[in-house]
């Protein structure tokens, strides 16, 4: 799997590219340290070269989640494939997170924040 | 037709696992195949990270079996018997609170399958993921 970094002014794009699964989370994981630590906490995850996603993927993504709450951001999804889509409504996500069609839409949601 | 595959036990086979099941299982839906390729993930890559240490035999062997409306996975390996009456309802919500990474996994193999048995046989247990389609 390939991560890509795009700062934007008020938020920051990652790119994930292949398949999260167990041996890429680590890699994800590091990418979400790395912007927390430099204080970028509006993140947007572009999903539109996701082709699979394991719960190993899923639990880094959760993991990061209430650091990005405390500091008041948080994440925003697009580009979910049905069956990325799929995994996400059967663990209810869909409701806790926005997901949006793509990055003009992840920026319009950002500006209301 | 059934097929069968033996994979190392490293986290680096588990990709080649989920292409050999999209093989196999080329005429299904996309949906109902990231089921299955999802489910078998989980169970591989738990049984690799919490059963891998010092097992005797450090391979596992998945076969499929396609037929009469149904999918199914047998998964065999030798490890400790898999903890199928650990699986427990999840709240993401907590999840998220804790800021826990892991616990997903056999959730969401009740999920998408439809049925989940571990036989024990011998030195050995085989755990069968059944899907009806």
């Amino acid at each position: 799997m390939e991560i890509f970094i795009t700062s934007h002014l008020d938020f920051v794009s990652l790119q994930f590219v292949g398949e999260l699964d167990a041996l890429s989370s680590v890699q994800a994981d590091e990418a979400f340290r790395q912007l927390i630590e430099s204080g970028k906490f509006n993140i947007h995850l572009d999903f539109s070269a996701l082709e699979y996603i394991s719960s190993a993927g899923i639990g880094v993504i959760l993991s990061h989640q209430e650091e990005l709450s405390q500091n008041g951001k948080g994440m925003v999804f697009s580009g979910l494939s049905p069956k990325v889509l799929n995994v996400f409504q059967l663990l209810g996500l869909d409701k806790i997170f926005p997901i949006c069609e793509d990055v003009i839409q992840a920026e319009a949601y950002f500006a209301t924040k | 037709m059934r097929f069968s595959r033996t994979f190392r036990f490293d986290l680096g086979e588990i990709s080649f696992l989920r292409a050999f099941i999209r093989e196999a299982l080329s005429d299904l839906d996309e949906i109902v195949l990231n089921h299955i390729i999802l489910a078998t993930d989980e169970i591989c890559t738990n049984a690799i990270q919490h059963g891998g240490a010092h097992i005797p035999v450090p391979v596992f062997t998945v076969s499929i079996l396609h037929a009469n409306g149904k999918v199914e996975v047998e998964i065999t390996d030798s490890t400790q018997p898999f903890p199928i009456e650990k699986i427990v309802e999840v709240d993401c919500w907590e999840k998220i609170r804790n800021r826990e990474k892991g616990g997903l996994g056999l959730f969401l193999v009740q999920k998408v399958m439809d049925e989940i048995s571990v036989e024990a046989m011998g030195n050995h247990q085989v755990i069968r993921l059944r899907k009806f389609i």
